[in-house]
């Protein structure tokens, strides 16, 4: 296992700081990854516009840890990549942790420096993608920060809850694409065609944020309520076998059952014990097409006694039956 | 009359003095048209990576004359214009004149303040365009060309061809179409219009670029380019019919059928049906993404009797199938 920590107040030369643990040196700004550790490489680009970017694809040979301090800098990292692998990806925001095992992932999201961040990502991936380092100048000169300010405090409270890294639309997966492999017959600088398909897929997230985050959830919800909500949402889904109910919710947070309601809808867009349906649901159908476990062996595990009752609720989620799902899936391999 | 002689490297002064001359007043950015002169507005927008860009639309009722001075040290300025012609505009770069008739005038084309320039618009036209000021440090620190670059000055004092002209097509008013439907009160507005803009100028350096390097264009006349911007006008009038055929369009335009053939690929870069093909499927995917559209009503409505076919075209133009574009809306 290759575990890299580093600061994120060195953020210049974190790919000196790599090349320096591998013993090795970055070289035209670009860092081969080398044998033992993987195959591939990492690449600094210097935009015009002044957004720090790298741009990276690589196979790992090994278990990558990525480990990223906290600082009291407001600066945020954009990460969008596209992972191919078949263990697990391990993501985790300060205390918040969320685990990939879907074999493809292709998701964007935003991290701010005033969290810690650790990833894992297993031997065998495959990936390729961008991170973008931006600044609090860069946010207010391009969003109308009076109004996507709220917005973006909120997407940063949920943390590393996989619902919300955003899964890549198709035209920022096209234009990964060519920025991973770029025209040969360009005529212009370089920089520039990587600079406007980064700043393409900017645009797509912080629209999509700005819709999925916007005016109508959650406004008027402060920063402490968001956190009561974090917890709130983590005592709700520890068991997926069994729902908590919504007094014990309350109590544990201290407000209303009322204030719990619409709280936990404004910051999740769910009722709570719709968002455990939800995830219970998603975890039927993980262990349906990852394991050999029978059907109702599942239903059990997920706290259904009467097999009925469990393929109703999946047929709710997935508008299909449990069996019909595994037995599609096994067709198509 | 309304005539303005000016020099100002910004959108923003240029458009104070317009007002001034119309008799009215800017309201934040916004320049009105008052109605006694005609309809629409101009935008004066200052992008955050320091370009200066206007935004116009507008039909104007009296005849304007915009006279831009000669000034050093020279800046430029990219205009991406479509005009509609009622009677006649009119071009002039120095002392040679290019006019230019209806019905319409489409085209992208970098001017720079070398020389005097002057636009003649007469009454009833009606204009749509995006502008975008810079000068040769941004152009030097954006796209690694220097002033003596050699490449932009030829382009550039290319005046004895009167215009160099680059057509509008499906591609660029795709861009252009964005900028003008994002609403100003989009928290996401001004990375939207920077990102287009950004995409034109891109677009727009590499095909003069090209051009240069094949001095490609070297056989056709201003009048043929012009003539190939009413074919390509009445090529994409509609997107439900059928085009009209190749004989239809030489007819119609009294050129014989292989040089109508080979002018509209120079100008455009596609053959007639293939060009044709992509406007109407540019449509298509417009539709899809809109969310408002099934794949079958899309097809329909873009006149195709069978969906496969429909499924299949589209194919051929994005490589994937319009049914993955409902697929991914729903995944959002």
């Amino acid at each position: 296992m290759f575990e890299f920590t580093f600061n994120i107040s060195e953020r210049e030369k974190i790919l000196d700081h790599l090349a320096d643990e591998l013993n090795i040196k970055v070289e035209d700004d670009q860092l081969q990854i080398p044998p033992g550790l993987g195959k591939g490489y990492i690449r600094r680009e210097k935009l015009p516009n002044k957004l720090e970017s790298l741009i990276f694809n690589f196979t790992l040979e090994d278990d990558f840890w990525l480990n990223r301090k906290k600082s009291d800098k407001e600066y945020y990292v954009f990460v969008c990549q596209e992972i191919e692998h078949d263990g697990k990806l391990i993501t985790e925001v300060d205390k918040s942790k969320v685990e990939v095992r879907d074999t493809h992932v292709s998701q964007m999201y935003l991290v701010s420096f005033l969290s810690d961040l650790r990833q894992f990502t297993p031997v065998g991936s495959v990936v390729k993608g961008i991170r973008v380092i931006i600044s609090p100048e860069w946010l207010s000169g391009h969003l109308r920060i009076d109004r996507m300010e709220d917005v973006l405090q909120r997407y940063l409270q949920l943390k590393a809850r996989s619902v919300h890294m955003k899964e890549m639309d198709m035209e920022s997966r096209q234009l990964l694409q060519e920025i991973m492999d770029p025209p040969q017959d360009l005529h212009t600088d370089i920089h520039i065609f990587l600079q406007n398909r980064i700043t393409m897929i900017l645009e797509n997230f912080f629209s999509w944020l700005h819709q999925h985050m916007g005016e109508e959830r959650g406004r008027g919800i402060s920063k402490s309520d968001i956190n009561r909500m974090l917890e709130v949402e983590n005592l709700l889904l520890n068991d997926l076998a069994l729902a908590p109910s919504l007094d014990t919710l309350a109590k544990s947070a201290a407000v209303s059952v009322t204030k719990l309601k619409t709280q936990f809808r404004q910051v999740y867009g769910l009722p709570p014990y719709e968002y455990f349906q939800q995830h219970r649901m998603l975890r039927a159908k993980e262990l349906l097409l990852k394991t050999d476990l029978p059907v109702n062996k599942i239903g059990a595990e997920l706290g259904y006694r009467n097999m009925s009752n469990f393929i109703l609720a999946f047929r709710k989620v997935f508008h299909i039956n449990p069996g019909e799902l595994r037995s599609k899936s096994f067709q198509k391999s | 009359m309304i005539s303005l002689d000016f020099d100002h490297a910004d959108f923003h002064s240029l458009l104070k003095d317009l007002a001034a001359r119309l008799g009215t007043v800017m309201h934040k950015d916004v320049l009105r048209v008052p109605p006694a002169l005609g309809k629409g507005y101009l935008r004066a927008i200052r992008l955050p990576n320091g370009l200066s860009v206007m935004v116009t639309n507008m039909s104007m009722d009296v005849d304007v004359k915009l006279h831009r001075l000669k000034k050093m040290p020279a800046f430029y300025i990219l205009a991406f214009d479509e005009i509609f012609i009622r009677t006649r505009l009119e071009h002039k770069i120095d002392n040679e004149k290019v006019s230019i008739n209806p019905p319409i005038y489409s085209v992208a084309a970098l001017h720079s303040t070398l020389f005097d320039t002057t636009v003649i618009a007469t009454r009833g036209c009606i204009i749509s365009s995006v502008r975008i000021i810079f000068d040769h440090r941004w152009l030097a620190r954006y796209f690694g060309i220097d002033k003596e670059d050699e490449l932009l000055v030829k382009y550039i004092s290319l005046k004895s061809k009167k215009l160099t002209l680059e057509p509008l097509d499906t591609d660029y008013r795709m861009y252009i179409e964005e900028i003008y439907n994002t609403d100003v009160e989009d928290p996401l507005y001004y990375t939207i219009l920077e990102n287009r803009v950004m995409l034109l100028i891109e677009r727009f350096m590499n095909r003069i670029m090209d051009k240069m390097d094949e001095a490609e264009l070297k056989n056709l006349k201003p009048d043929d380019v012009f003539r190939m911007m009413e074919v390509e006008a009445e090529l994409t009038k509609d997107n439900v019919m059928e085009p009209p055929t190749v004989q239809e369009l030489s007819q119609q335009f009294g050129i014989s059928q292989t040089r109508l053939k080979t002018m509209f690929k120079e100008v455009y870069g596609y053959p007639i049906y293939e060009y044709f093909q992509r406007f109407r499927m540019e449509k298509a995917r417009a539709m899809l993404l809109s969310g408002e559209h099934s794949v079958k009503e899309t097809g329909y409505q873009l006149g195709y009797k069978s969906l496969s076919n429909f499924a299949k075209a589209f194919r051929q133009i994005f490589e994937y199938a319009p049914s993955d574009i409902i697929k991914a809306l729903k995944n959002v």
